[in-house]
């Protein structure tokens, strides 16, 4: 097994290959040179507060060539024949067989020429692809809490294909990836939750969960779990720390798991004994804290037909066998003896569970299937962070795709989202930016570095800092106030045509500046205003007349259907179908388009919020303005990233180091964190590796850093002295001034 | 004095030949290479780099595998001499070059030689790394002539240390007791790859050697032959003109490839 990491003073270069399953012109292609690059971009980062932000997708080219001929577009042997779009796999290879991914890549523009074997692949970061789908966050169900902001993250990170939760399976009824928010996905219910209110990362995993005491309840579909009426099971599927409550929502049965001790228990009753077995947790490598519950009603085995008692297991990991069943066994004896105190009736449903975690407890992931699927089990393709702040009506911009709208959330939380290596999507949060997480890895340079290139830039610093976040406005009601008009989402701007023959017609609608919640689907007429004008101004409106300017009859009822959703909050669909004979016009009695959408509630993202620090602007001789659109919504979530900035760009700016070449060492990747020193100079500095270059061909591999510096947090200080206390600190400065405190030469 | 011009090859020649050492395997048949003057540059290249830090240390970074190049020059010779290098130079096909000098030391790849398992092994002088068991090792022999294939190891007496899969057939190099070299030899019936397994035993392995006739004393490093080469097209200075006795003094470079 290679390790990855700082190469030997004398290096032999290992084997560079690049194979595509959709390509398989490259499987005889041998590389001849290469280059990688990959960069985290963020314009929050320390000292690139003034970088124009970007994305952070990473490129590369590689040179290859293969034996016997070359390789062109039109060769008709498949071994020689050129095709570009494809997935692709740059890795390195070491002698014993183990691999390094550079990343994953997509074939991009592939150039060559007849003269000479060299074709020129280049490629770039498969993440790629999200930017080809439009943006959408799920609609969210009525009374919807908050949420944190990476749950907007996690959402479209899933339409890109990366999952911080297991993915969701088809036999499904309850799926809670509580990743930031209390929705449940697929349309599925939300949970409400009594006291849970925190977001962090379960400790060895890589899933956000919730903290805190309280619970969490679901209802469930009714008709969700039919199996389990007459005998069959539902599997309770989570990531947990600590001990686990199981409640029925009718507070009929319950199940205790105790991921700390190791056992399951269960009892027919609310506050009867529960019978426990053991089962051994932890056993998956992917997932440490996951386990997996088999709740099951056994028909009875004899004795009353309609009774049956309750029995669990539970194991830990896909593969491991399933413990011993944990059984009522006063339940049991009772109801083979025909004694109904501690009995559930075959046929009752499924209402839904409360979980509780112990005090205090996370859990996070949760899903009840009727099937104990295998993907419940899948690895995590994207390790999430909490990005601190509330959202209350999540909103990205109509045009933004995936990857921007990523980022820009990510941006705006002073985080930085990167796909690394390995094709796992990361999450680097502010205190990861600041260094606040690690003391990082002792790096000399005068051993490590070719060199120290640095940069003092003035407009790295600022005198005055404004930082804009526009704060929703919002309009709520519901359709059954009488008195209160519900808020408008989109009217239209121009006549809206719906031709006849019954086909039907779809429109999508990007609503500008607005994002909506709960829209109303049907719509009211004028013929419904005539018995109740209030209606106008409560639900959506719609006019139809067979002539354009108003004229001809307005009201067609039977022939016209109109339908409107959301795709997400700020992308509107409505449906029209006309099945009669001649074209419809939506207009009112004067010729004015006439499509009025309401929702229950609507958010407009209009008005901007500043934050100033440093002085005022007619003095401000280097002012710098941030704007974190409409992704920060409390004015206090905007304050504490206003200090955080300001204390970053108030004093001195730190110099930057950009492009240094270094001593191969194959563990550096974005987001790590060295310390540097330099005895000769006396540097000592934490910096962030910010962007990875490689430069490969025979015999020679460069490896080029850009850094950003961080500066020393308390971590540093603690670890400095770790071990020592107070009293030595103190004597240590026994007799000392601040002079000498501050020139560490004492 | 005219330079004979040279004699066909034997396929099945048994004895190492006098003359010049240089053989081509031009279409399937190896072709003795007359008229190369003893003093034969041969040239190594293996791409490497070097970094040197602020500090002042160096760090190497070299590429796995060494290629050479040899310059032949054959003076005085006439066109006959150089038939078949312009065959080769022009040949579609895989050409192959083998040099008798490496022929009776060792003709495996260089680094095939010894494993990466400490404590070493010393064969005859040369204190070898030993091998992990089962590794596998491929070399390549000529058909028709008898080839040994020698290795040290410390394992017991008649235990299977190696077992080599060659063109027609197996063969096995049985442990002479002690720490000492063991050997066997066969002939191989067509040109090909040899795949040498190392057995897998509570003993240690190493200092790999095939050689084409009897196994030398003591360990000498392999040289990677056969191998394939491409051949330039020969330069030509015509030197002696005389009616049907032309004269040229040829240089042809051959490049080892693959």
């Amino acid at each position: 097994m290679t390790v990855w990491a700082k190469t030997p003073d004398l290096y032999t270069t290992p084997e560079v290959r690049l194979t595509s399953d959709g390509a398989p012109w490259l499987a005889d292609a041998a590389v001849q040179s290469w280059q990688v690059e990959r960069e985290l971009v963020g314009s929050t980062l320390p000292g690139n507060i003034r970088a124009r932000s970007g994305l952070s997708i990473g490129d590369a080219s590689v040179v290859v060539a293969v034996e016997s001929g070359t390789l062109t577009p039109w060769s008709r042997d498949t071994a020689r024949h050129v095709t570009v779009g494809s997935t692709a796999r740059l890795f390195v290879e070491a002698d014993d067989g183990d691999t390094l991914d550079l990343g994953a890549w997509l074939i991009d523009p592939t150039s060559g020429n007849l003269t000479s074997r060299e074709t020129q692949v280049d490629l770039t970061e498969a993440q790629y692809t999200g930017r080809k789908t439009p943006a959408a966050l799920p609609p969210r169900s009525t009374a919807s809490l908050p949420v944190d902001p990476v749950w907007m993250v996690a959402r479209l990170s899933e339409q890109a294909g990366f999952h911080g939760a297991p993915v969701p399976v088809a036999s499904a009824f309850i799926d809670l990836p509580l990743d930031g928010g209390f929705e449940g996905r697929n349309g599925l219910p939300p949970a409400s939750v009594d006291g849970l209110d925190g977001w962090g990362v379960l400790p060895g995993d890589v899933v956000v969960g919730t903290t805190g005491t309280g619970n969490l309840t679901i209802a469930a579909d009714p008709t969700a779990a039919e199996t389990w009426k007459s005998g069959g099971s539902v599997y309770l599927t989570l990531n947990v720390v600590g001990e686990m409550r199981v409640l029925d929502v009718a507070q009929a049965w319950k199940v205790v798991v105790d991921a700390a001790a190791g056992t399951v228990g269960v009892c027919n009753t609310l506050d009867g004994t529960v019978a426990t077995t053991p089962f051994t947790p932890g056993l998956s490598a992917d997932w440490p804290t996951r386990m997996q519950v088999e709740i099951q009603r056994p028909t009875s085995p004899g004795g009353i037909s309609e009774w049956a008692s309750l029995r669990a297991r539970a194991r830990s990991a896909p593969d491991a066998a399933w413990s011993a069943w944990a059984e009522d066994a006063t339940a049991v004896a009772e109801q083979n003896a025909g004694i109904a105190t501690t009995y559930l009736l075959l046929g009752q449903d499924f209402d839904g569970v409360t979980v509780t975690p112990a005090d205090p407890g996370q859990i996070a992931a949760v899903q009840l299937t009727t099937a104990a699927d295998a993907a419940l089990w899948a690895p995590a393709t994207a390790h999430l962070k909490p990005l601190g702040g509330e959202v209350q009506i999540p909103y990205i911009p109509p045009a933004d795709d995936v990857w921007t709208a990523v980022q820009s959330i990510a941006g705006a939380n002073l985080a930085a989202v990167h796909v690394d290596r390995d094709g796992i999507e990361q999450v680097l949060d502010r205190d990861d930016l600041a260094g606040a997480n690690t003391t990082g890895e002792v790096t000399d340079i005068g051993v490590e570095w070719t060199d120290l290139p640095w940069t003092l830039d003035p407009a790295d610093s600022a005198d005055r800092l404004e930082v804009a976040a526009l704060v929703p406005a919002l309009q709520e009601a519901t359709a059954t106030a009488t008195t209160t008009p519900a808020p408008e989402l989109w009217r239209a701007e121009e006549v809206i045509e719906v031709p006849a023959g019954g086909r039907l017609v779809t429109l999508d609608v990007e609503v500008e500046g607005r994002a909506g919640e709960g829209v109303f689907t049907s719509f009211v007429t004028p013929a419904d205003l005539d018995t109740d004008p209030t209606l106008a101004s409560r639900f959506s409106v719609v006019c139809h007349a067979t002539g354009r300017d108003g004229s001809g009859a307005l009201s067609v009822v039977d022939k016209f259907s109109i339908s409107a959703r959301l795709l997400s909050p700020s992308r509107l669909q409505l449906r029209f179908r006309n099945t009669g004979t001649v074209p419809l016009y939506l207009v009112d009695a004067n010729g004015e388009p006439c499509v009025i959408v309401r929702a229950r509630r609507v958010a407009s993202f209009e008005t901007p919020h500043v934050m100033e620090r440093g002085v005022p602007a007619a003095e401000a001789t280097n002012a710098l303005s941030v704007d974190l659109g409409p992704y920060v919504q409390r004015p206090e979530d905007v304050e504490s990233i206003a200090d955080y900035l300001w204390a970053r760009v108030a004093g001195a700016p730190a110099f930057k180091v950009s492009s240094v070449q270094v001593r191969l060492d194959w563990s550096h990747d974005i987001g790590k964190v060295l310390r540097l020193v330099h005895s000769r100079t006396g540097l000592e500095a934490k910096a962030l590796i910010t962007k990875v270059a490689y430069d490969g061909a025979a015999g020679e591999i460069t490896q080029s850093l850009d850094l950003v510096l961080l500066p020393f947090v308390w971590r540093d200080f603690d670890a400095h002295w770790s071990g020592s206390t107070w009293s030595a600190f103190d004597a240590r400065w026994a007799g000392a001034q601040w002079a000498d405190f501050d020139s560490e030469t004492y | 004095m005219p330079i004979p011009a040279p004699s066909p090859a034997s396929l099945l020649g048994d004895a190492i030949p006098a003359g010049s050492p240089y053989w081509l395997r031009i279409n399937g048949v190896w072709v003795q290479i007359e008229g190369v003057v003893p003093s034969t540059a041969v040239g190594s290249e293996r791409a490497r780099s070097s970094v040197v830090t602020e500090g002042g240390n160096r760090y190497e970074q070299r590429a796995r595998e060494v290629r050479r190049t040899w310059e032949w020059s054959l003076p005085h010779a006439a066109a006959p001499h150089v038939a078949v290098a312009r065959v080769a130079a022009e040949s579609e096909a895989d050409v192959w070059l083998m040099a008798d000098p490496v022929a009776g030391l060792n003709m495996l790849p260089p680094r095939s030689c010894f494993g990466t398992t400490l404590p070493a092994m010393l064969c005859g002088d040369v204190p070898l790394a030993t091998f992990a068991g089962g590794e596998t090792v491929t070399g390549r022999v000529r058909g028709g002539v008898s080839t040994t294939l020698s290795g040290w190891s410390d394992a017991a007496a008649a235990t299977t240390i190696l077992t080599a899969t060659y063109p027609g057939g197996v063969a096995t190099v049985a442990a002479a007791g002690g720490t000492a070299q063991a050997s066997a030899s066969f002939v191989p019936t067509t040109d090909g790859e040899v795949s040498i397994v190392v057995a897998d035993g509570a003993w240690s392995t190493t200092g790999l050697m095939l050689t084409e006739g009897a196994a030398p004393v003591g360990w000498t490093a392999g040289e990677r032959m056969p191998c394939k080469v491409v051949v330039d097209d020969p330069g030509d200075v015509l030197t002696m003109f005389h009616s049907g006795a032309w004269r040229h003094d040829y240089s042809i470079t051959l490049r080892e490839i693959g």
